[in-house]
């Protein structure tokens, strides 16, 4: 007989959702953002980790989760939805601003040699 | 060379061991790419849009038939600290990383970077409302 476990369970933090809050499926753990890669690409089972690695703006505005997988290293992506640490997702989005790969200063000598008025269409552009 | 020209060809998964040293046109934004500058030998992405093309399934094999336009959807941060794109290709949603380059575009890198602050998802009232909790609780 095959088990399936009822309640929620995260493998990677050990979550699980209280116990007044009815059953519903989470394409993702909402404390620690990670998911499980059931299946890859071309639809061999995987069953690696999807670590949180960075957010997809989409351009209807919703987001999704990017995660990696520690296994295979494959990138495959997740709906967030409103239980979501948003602080861990904040931390998520702003991790590459933390980590510039090149010194703040040429940002700054980049934006004074556009003068707001480049063909990347400045903010302020002069008419 | 003629050789090499013949290996290029025939030979299965050349580009796997070889590095691809051939300009190339975009196909988004139609400027000419040459190899140098990159500060590697694998330029996989145009860097004036970051935008790449499907060719690949795995990195050199040259396999895919898809061939459609990979836009850059983010960035993220590598263990080493170094930055990659990830791409997505429009035709059929393959998700790629791919090492930033050199030359790459900054001002493209830092928009991919600061998307999620732009989107009206993020709510200013329920920032407020964290940063509030969080001062309270320090």
């Amino acid at each position: 007989m095959e088990y399936t476990p009822k309640r929620f369970h995260c493998p990677a933090c050990g979550f699980e959702p209280a116990e007044n809050v009815s059953e519903k499926e989470y394409a993702h753990c909402p404390r620690c953002l990670t998911a499980i890669h059931e299946a890859d690409s071309e639809g061999y089972e995987c069953g690696g980790k999807l670590q949180p690695v960075s957010i997809w703006v989409k351009p209807d505005d919703s987001w999704e989760i990017l995660g990696r997988c520690s296994l295979c290293g494959e990138i495959a992506s997740t709906p967030v939805s409103d239980e979501d640490d948003p602080v861990l997702l904040l931390s998520i989005a702003g991790r590459p601003l933390s980590m510039p790969p090149f010194p703040l200063e040429k940002i700054e000598e980049l934006t004074r040699m556009m003068g707001g008025a480049g063909d990347k269409g400045g903010y302020d552009r002069e008419p | 060379m003629n050789r090499e020209n013949k290996r290029r060809k025939y030979e299965k998964g050349y580009y796997k061991k070889h590095a691809c040293l051939d300009p190339f046109t975009c196909k988004v934004c139609g400027r000419e790419i040459l190899p140098e500058g990159a500060g590697s030998d694998h330029r996989n992405h145009c860097p004036y849009c970051l935008s790449s093309v499907h060719v690949d399934n795995e990195p050199g094999d040259r396999a895919s038939a898809c061939h459609g336009v990979m836009e850059p959807i983010s960035v993220w941060v590598r263990k080493n600290g170094e930055w990659a794109v990830i791409h997505r290709c429009t035709v059929c949603g393959k998700m790629g990383s791919n090492r930033i380059a050199a030359d790459d575009n900054p001002m493209k890198l830092m928009a991919l970077a600061l998307r999620p602050y732009g989107s009206p998802r993020l709510d200013p009232k329920r920032i407020k409302n964290m940063v509030k909790t969080m001062e309270d609780k320090a």
